[in-house]
């Protein structure tokens, strides 16, 4: 059951769009697929849709051999990025089309419909044509039409990108409560982390046609494989050091204090992550560095670049040597030009390969 | 000090922003002047005409005669035939090649190699002077010598006594209008079609419609305004369709292709009933009128409009 993508591949003349991507996606999963534009991540959504034709591999939905299907005989429903809406129609008419074309009796049409938008809370305005609505009104009926005919498979397609922040925070709760309520199966495609961290259950990192990496918002968060992923998650992203390992059990960094006590099952990752020029990255999140007295033990030496007072916490930009560093901290009162002590706790420096 | 010097920069501001808008007024005086000429007076002076009885070969002097041309024009049978010719023709020619321009343009959306050439070659008849459209489509419409017979006779249907036969002439007409005049329509509605949004269809097709469910659900509706608009500039055109018609026919045979245009022609500068001819020109102008603003109010144009405006 659930969605079973094997080496799907999508080419466009010479361009290779998607390059091989496999997943499994379990029944009731709310699976997002994230990554900046242009790294297949809409194309993959797309051939799961049928609104695309794979160039190679097998795509299967609940069980069934889906891969060059007609969209209708998927049993999916999507929404898009602007919407899709039928313009000429009513909200009324937009959220009845596919019971409509499914010739669900009139009677039963208008009580599903209502209800659906209801839940959506448009049930004011099923008269209204969609160009009298505003952004999040117009996402809604997409998802009320979505959603009205209750599907195996829901596919989103950026679907807050056109919303302002706002909205785009209410509406992302309110999404993950209707689908993990309604048990179903959801691929969502989008190019901003913290929509992905805040509604995953798990993540698809992809960038040039490739899943980088899978797993659950906090495993890609905390564990990411390459600097790929640590750069795109988490803003500021977490700060990352070249270094490499010369000698066994003893790799060093641009900042070295940072290393020096890395953990051992850390350390056993490296021979994993080592690039061709035997180099690999030093992670930590900004978060996890603390500000401490200069010549604190196990601390390195920065100075402040930059402060950014964020009300909650504050941004400290620091520099050390010719490194530059983010540091998040509570709130302070450090001066730019400050000499201070930065200490990496061992247990939250990550091994990532370039 | 300082209060003077503001002041003075003020009233130049002002002179400044007064000149600019006499620069404006200055620069619509010429396309003005031209209107006026050409356009606006001939029509007020036509409209003087119509109320005498002025004819060039009658010597030239213009009596008043009040509305007598357009009480006469109310008896004239001939004009009110041409006219429901017009009618007819105007219906026939504009709703084929409205059906046509869709369905070409439906087909080349699919957008086949080779279709951009096609695309190309098929707007041809649109270029084409439409006297030379008429004097070719007379030759090849002659019964005995034209290849249009010929070509009936080889896939074996009756040949047809095309623009010689007073039941056929009209329909001859209406057919080179359509060959001439689709390729306009189709243009505008291709464009439509290639410019529509690409989500609905695509939500159409997940949410389960067949391809003929998607055209009449959706393609049409969203058509709708270029539809509009094409219809109304061909029945426009179409209604003072003159020179292909006159070449092929002179409104024969038996005025079974007396179109108003070709009926105002003969009035005008054949017997030269200037004043006349301007009455029964006015009164086409006013029908004429009066069928755009029941189209635009049937078809809910100024909707479409307002519609497009409030997106």
């Amino acid at each position: 059951m659930g969605i079973q993508i094997r080496n799907v591949q999508k080419r466009f003349g010479a361009v290779t769009v998607v390059n091989g991507v496999s997943v499994d996606i379990a029944d009731g999963e709310f699976f997002v697929m994230l990554g900046e534009s242009g790294c297949g991540k809409t194309t993959t959504l797309r051939m799961v849709a049928g609104l695309e034709l794979p160039t190679s591999g097998s795509i299967h939905i609940n069980g069934k051999d889906v891969t060059f299907a007609e969209p209708r005989h998927r049993d999916i429903a999507m929404a898009f990025q602007d919407y899709g809406l039928y313009p000429n129609m009513t909200v009324f008419e937009n959220i009845a089309f596919p019971l409509k074309i499914r010739k669900v009796p009139q009677a039963d049409r208008r009580r599903k419909v209502e209800e659906t938008a209801g839940r959506l809370g448009i049930a004011d305005y099923l008269s209204r044509k969609p160009f009298q609505l505003s952004g999040g009104q117009r996402q809604r009926v997409s998802l009320a039409r979505a959603l009205v005919r209750n599907p195996k498979v829901f596919l989103m397609d950026e679907p807050l990108s056109n919303l302002d922040a706002k909205l785009r925070a209410v509406m992302r709760t309110e999404i993950k409560k209707l689908v993990s309520d309604l048990g179903i199966t959801t691929i969502y495609v989008t190019h901003d982390q913290i929509e992905a961290m805040s509604m995953a259950d798990r993540i698809a990192v992809m960038r040039r046609g490739d899943m980088v990496q899978v797993g659950s918002p906090l495993e890609i968060y905390d564990r990411p494989l390459t600097r790929f992923v640590a750069d795109f998650m988490g803003s500021p992203p977490m700060n990352l050091f070249p270094a490499s390992l010369k000698t066994p059990g003893r790799p060093t960094c641009q900042i070295q204090e940072f290393v020096d006590s890395i953990p051992d099952d850390e350390q056993a990752l490296i021979a994993g992550r080592l690039d061709s020029t035997g180099q690999f990255s030093a992670g930590i999140r900004p978060e996890h560095l603390k500000l401490v007295q200069p010549g604190s033990a196990g601390s390195a030496r920065a100075v402040v670049d930059f402060v950014e007072p964020l009300g909650q916490t504050t941004n400290v930009y620091l520099t050390a040597g010719e490194t530059r560093f983010i540091a998040v901290t509570d709130r302070c009162n450090r001066q730019v030009g400050d000499v201070v002590g930065v200490y990496a706790p061992p247990e939250f420096v990550r091994v990532i390969a370039n | 000090m300082t209060d003077s010097i503001s002041t003075a920069k003020v009233g130049g501001d002002k002179a400044q922003r007064a000149g600019e808008r006499r620069a404006g007024l200055l620069l619509l005086t010429p396309a003005f002047v031209l209107m006026n000429v050409v356009g606006f007076f001939p029509m007020v002076y036509s409209l003087y005409i119509s109320l005498t009885d002025y004819n060039p070969s009658h010597g030239g002097i213009a009596r008043f005669v009040g509305l007598g041309n357009y009480a006469k024009a109310f008896f004239d049978l001939q004009y009110w035939h041409a006219l429901g010719l017009t009618f007819v023709f105007v219906t026939l020619s504009v709703t084929s090649s409205l059906i046509l321009a869709v369905l070409l343009s439906l087909l080349f959306n699919m957008r086949y190699p080779g279709f951009f050439l096609l695309r190309t070659i098929i707007l041809i008849p649109m270029l084409i002077t439409p006297i030379a459209v008429g004097i070719v489509w007379r030759v090849m419409m002659m019964p005995d010598l034209g290849v249009l017979n010929y070509i009936l006779t080889v896939i074996g249907l009756q040949p047809q006594l095309w623009t010689s036969s007073s039941s056929t002439a009209l329909l001859s007409i209406v057919l080179v209008d359509i060959w001439q005049w689709t390729p306009f329509m189709f243009l505008i509605v291709f464009a439509g079609i290639s410019s529509l949004p690409k989500s609905p269809f695509e939500a159409a097709a997940i949410d389960g419609a067949g391809a003929i469910r998607v055209f009449f659900s959706i393609t049409l509706p969203l058509l709708r305004p270029v539809i509009v608009i094409a219809t109304l500039l061909r029945i426009v055109d179409a209604f003072r369709t003159y020179d292909a018609a006159f070449i092929m026919t002179r409104g024969g045979p038996d005025f079974a292709t007396d179109l108003v245009s070709v009926y105002l022609q003969r009035v005008n500068f054949r017997v030269f009933d200037l004043g006349y001819g301007s009455a029964l020109s006015w009164i086409t102008l006013v029908i004429l009128t009066v069928i755009i603003l029941i189209f635009t109010k049937l078809s809910g144009f100024t909707r479409i409009i307002s519609e497009k405006e409030g997106r």
